[in-house]
């Protein structure tokens, strides 16, 4: 026993060593199976671009939720690796990881965990999302250090303007513009005292309608515009009512507030229209701007944004007249037509989800032409300082890369519809609040202000373009639709000229 | 022969190693604390009182003294700094326990880090209302400190045993760490019962006192957390609209400069100090228990040295002793965990072992909650000698069993309200309204004044006509009836 025990033993250690190594062999060529016939032997795997992607993994209230987005970005991904002009001889990879926490809202201590293990398991060259914004905060603050482009579509917060987030991309609507499109609206129209601003914040949330309205009030011009302290409506159903039929008819009375941009949800907005319009107040006197950026309240078929099918359903039509409804400009273009269709078959069959043909849809547009003008910038450096075919290419910096990005006009699918002026209001003697219809003028060749048709019964409608050779002036319930460009012009080199376009809704039978 | 015992001797010493646990540990500590030393906890101040524990562990002998442990400092600036270089070290080797952060917002994001690594937090700081949350994202934190809610416990034993039921928290929100802000929700959260309002003062911003003695009167207590400028001029605002005289009781939390006290605190040596300090007369204080044991003498001296030789000039504060504390409780709950067969990377099992808990520590008794906060032990201060106006302890909560212990200085009658004699202070807007009405009354007055007036001359005329008619119709008659009438129609007159 004793001398055959030594060389037994290495024996079966032997063995052991050998077995090992089979198993790793095997292993190995599993997961690259030989393909004699298009690649020679030699030939290395193709270097991995990876990119960090953080949405919320399952909750679709929120426009940037994965099952909307993830098609889209499949897509991207695909269509630049079968590119042989972008990023050649790399291919790019994502990582995907949730930022909701256990109750399913998007969570800002979910978030930046995610963001380091992805940064600590496998180095991405860019972090795409979150879209919340208490959600991308501290990933963009995370960003910044690493040095890591982030590129989003969401983080609508006016927050992220300026320089503390120096390393985020925003490729999407942010509250900014719809702020600067609120103020280019009251100055058309001669508002400059009147304004208030009225919204609903749980708190709990992503605090939407807040960061709507919070904006609003960081206006370009401050002494040009006076808005009233923001009012903020509870969101208890019981309490906010009397509180806030008191503030409109104790505060209008008494210092002419007559212009509000309401944010809030639906229904609230439709119980304070029905309040006012059972107040005894000089109902006329007043316009209401509802901010729906994604049209939640315009979803039935037809648009009737007033009706619930109660008894109250007569006095909201017609409490309704006061009111427009401010949402974002759904891009007219074919690319975008075929997008939709394409991110719908792909939602299906990847998520088994059904993409409904809302305006959130333009947050997959904005991620899918984020990725891509990441993935151009980043082709053009490549085509400069070349990044290396080794098996680690060398990451370029990311002020590097979101310096290209910025300050540039990037055709994608959502943002191309040609810049709208205003249209000049001729008569000063109006009324401040009788909206005017403006002429058209000689030289320009897109439609200006429009005129609702009368329809009845009157569901909301986006105005067709009509030519006018004279003009009229109407009260309150007659609108115009109008588009901002001011954007492209008046945002800095902070930001890159996204071109965000607004709709107006007039819900009435205009002449 | 040979091979066999050598083989025998071999596995009776691994045995030996094998079965005894060796608590000989490298333990691997982080500490965040902030070079800026206008923070109290600043790693000047701290890191003598941490490494004194260190080489208290060492010297102290037995299991724990065979623990090695490599402190690491590392920055904190109360913003980012201490999560991104705990991510950053960490792609190699991550930590076994870390001390700190102190500030709310830094130690939030470590903490959550951690807990999501199952590493170990202990911390003097993080004081905040929404640690006390240890079910998720908090699950891996300690507080070696009394947070904010265990000081709110002294007013809710206060407003028991006095029947108080309203009260108005005053703060001052800096918008940066918001110290003040979470000290009294704390209060705002444990006492949701009481009816409780809160008066917010932004920094930078000018303190309106008309309008915050406006809103003191339609309460019962004050409780304040300010900076000392500010609260000796709502004081003194208080002063002014009598609201000192026993109707309101005012209070103000100084949890940290325990010694900034004693009679220079009203004092400004300008020309309302006199006001101020009877003002002050009615101001209560909470602070912190101070305690003291011999052990805590030669601390103390030990660290006044190291703070000398840094330059600075204050005493000992609850975050030296409290991160002292701190590492002697790791040290001892790690020591039990290794004994009971766990490893130093099972941070559960660590962490439970501090919790719900008390032991000795550097200034006294340190007990920790089941929850894994400490009890806190409070003080409450108030003018005892109105002459020269000096405080004095008056009060004492003890947090582990709940009890309120007045001391023999202890002025019942102080904390007695006393009824309300006037509903509400006089307001420049009610004057104005009483000069209109008395300015309408007088008008009125002067109006019916004139019209009796008017009518008593046109009366008397009339009276006169009459009178004169009666003596024309006597003129036939002889001079000296006619004087005799005369006479005796105004004689009947005057009697009329």
């Amino acid at each position: 026993m004793g001398p055959l025990r030594g060389p037994s033993l290495s024996l079966l250690l032997l063995l052991l060593l050998v077995s090992a190594q089979c198993r790793k062999l095997r292993r190995l060529t599993r997961n690259h199976p030989p393909h004699p016939h298009t690649q020679p032997q030699s030939q290395p795997p193709k270097p991995n671009i990876t990119l960090a992607v953080i949405l919320p993994h399952s909750n679709t209230k929120y426009p940037w939720a994965w099952p909307r987005i993830g098609a889209a970005i499949d897509r991207a991904v695909c269509t630049v690796n079968s590119d042989p002009r972008l990023l050649p001889g790399h291919l790019l990879t994502y990582v995907f990881k949730s930022s909701q926490d256990k109750h399913g809202i998007c969570s800002e201590s979910m978030a930046p965990l995610m963001a380091v293990d992805l940064k600590l398991g496998y180095d991405p060259w860019a972090f795409i999302g979150p879209g919340c914004s208490y959600a991308a905060s501290p990933v963009g603050l995370f960003a910044g250090h690493w040095d890591v482009p982030m590129v989003t579509a969401g983080a609508p917060a006016v927050a992220f303007y300026g320089g503390v987030y120096p390393s985020i991309t925003n490729t999407g609507p942010t509250h900014k513009k719809l702020g600067r499109f609120a103020l280019r609206l009251c100055e058309h129209f001669g508002w400059r005292e009147h304004v208030m601003l009225v919204f609903s914040d749980n708190k709990v949330d992503d605090r939407p309608c807040y960061f709507d309205t919070f904006l609003q009030t960081k206006k370009t011009q401050p002494d040009e515009l006076l808005i009233a302290r923001p009012l903020l409506l509870c969101s208890k159903a019981n309490t906010y009512l009397k509180r806030s039929h008191l503030h409109l008819s104790h505060l209008s009375l008494f210092f002419l507030l007559s212009v509000m941009f309401i944010c809030c949800m639906p229904d609230v907005f439709r119980k304070l229209m029905v309040e006012f319009r059972s107040a005894d107040l000089p109902h006329e006197q007043y316009v209401f701007f509802y901010i729906d950026v994604f049209g939640d309240s315009l979803n039935s078929d037809p648009k009737m944004p007033w009706a619930r099918g109660d008894e109250e359903d007569v006095i909201a039509k017609d409490a309704f007249q006061n009111v427009k409804i401010v949402t974002y400009r759904e891009p007219q273009n074919s690319e975008y037509r075929d997008f939709i269709k394409n991110l719908k078959e792909d939602a299906q069959k990847m998520f088994n989800y059904t993409v409904e043909d809302t305006l959130m849809n333009i947050i997959a547009g904005g991620f899918y032409d984020g990725l891509m003008l990441y993935t151009h910038a980043l082709n053009e450096l490549d085509q400069i300082h070349g990044l290396g075919l080794t098996h680690e290419p060398a990451r370029p910096g990311g002020e590097e890369v979101t310096r290209r990005m910025w300050n540039r006009t990037y055709y994608g699918q959502c943002v191309r519809c040609p810049p709208i002026l205003l249209c000049p209001c001729v008569s000063d003697a109006l009324p401040s609040f009788c909206v005017p219809v403006c002429q058209m003028s000689s030289h320009t060749s897109v439609s200006l202000c429009q005129i609702c048709p009368s329809i009845l019964p009157y569901p909301c409608v986006r105005c067709p373009p009509i030519l006018l050779t004279s003009l009229s002036y109407a009260y309150i319930s007659r609108s115009c639709t109008l588009g901002v460009d001011t954007i492209a012009l008046i945002g800095s080199w902070f930001r890159p000229a996204v071109v965000v376009n607004f709709s107006l809704w007039c819900c009435n039978n205009c002449i | 022969m040979r091979s066999n015992a050598v083989l025998a001797y071999f596995v009776a010493v691994l045995s030996v190693v094998l079965l005894t646990p060796c608590v000989c540990e490298d333990v691997d500590v982080l500490v965040f604390l902030p070079q800026n030393n206008s923070y109290l906890f600043s790693r000047a101040r701290v890191a003598p009182a941490i490494l004194y524990a260190q080489q208290r562990l060492k010297a102290h002998g037995g299991p724990l003294s065979e623990m090695n442990f490599n402190i690491d400092f590392d920055q904190s600036d109360c913003v980012n700094a201490a999560l991104f270089s705990l991510v950053d070290r960490s792609c190699t080797r991550r930590p076994d326990v870390i001390l700190g952060p102190v500030c709310e917002y830094e130690a939030a994001a470590v903490v959550r880090l951690a807990s999501h690594w199952h590493i170990p937090v202990i911390s003097a700081g993080a004081l905040a209302t929404a640690f006390s949350d240890k079910s998720s994202e908090y699950s891996h934190l300690t507080r070696i400190a009394p947070s904010y809610v265990k000081m709110a416990e002294t007013f809710s034993a206060m407003f028991e045993h006095f029947s108080w039921s309203s009260a108005l928290l005053i703060y001052e929100d800096d918008r940066q760490e918001r110290n003040c802000y979470f000290t009294l929700e704390g209060v705002y959260h444990l006492m949701s019962g009481f009816n409780v309002k809160t008066y917010q003062v932004y920094e930078g911003e000018r303190l309106d006192t008309e309008d915050v003695v406006q809103s003191i009167s339609d309460t019962e207590v004050v409780i304040m957390c300010m900076g000392a400028d500010q609260i000796r001029d709502v004081m003194l605002a208080a002063h002014r609209h009598s609201l000192t005289n026993g109707s309101y009781m005012f209070f103000n939390i100084e949890l940290f400069n325990a010694s900034s006290y004693g009679d220079g605190w009203w004092r400004r040596d300008d020309a309302h100090d006199a006001e101020a300090m009877q003002a002050y007369s009615s101001l209560n204080t909470l602070t912190l228990l101070k305690s003291s044991k011999p052990q805590f003498e030669n601390f103390t001296l030990e660290m006044r040295g190291a703070l000398r030789r840094a330059g600075l000039h204050d005493s000992i504060n609850l975050f030296m002793e409290g991160f002292h504390d701190a590492l002697l409780l790791y040290a001892i709950a790690l020591q039990e965990a290794l004994q009971s067969g766990h490893s130093k990377s099972n941070a559960l099992e660590i962490t439970s072992r501090m919790w719900n808990r008390t032991f000795e520590g550097i200034a006294g008794p340190v007990s920790i909650d089941a929850n894994g906060d400490r009890d806190g032990d409070f003080s409450l201060m108030s003018m005892t000698d109105t002459e020269a106006g000096t405080f004095e302890t008056v009060a004492s909560y003890f947090g582990e069993n709940g009890t309120f212990q007045m001391l023999p200085t202890f002025n019942r009658e102080h904390f007695t309200l006393r009824g309300r004699v006037r509903p509400l202070p006089e307001t420049p807007d009610k004057s104005c309204g009483l000069g209109v009405s008395a300015l309408t009354g007088v008008i009125v007055g002067a109006v019916l004044g004139i019209t009796l007036l008017v009518a008593f001359f046109f009366l008397r005329k009339n009276f006169k006509i009459t009178i004169e008619r009666r003596t024309h119709r006597d003129q036939c008659e002889v001079g000296k009836r006619r004087q005799l009438r005369e006479d005796s129609i105004r004689s009947s007159y005057s009697a009329s």
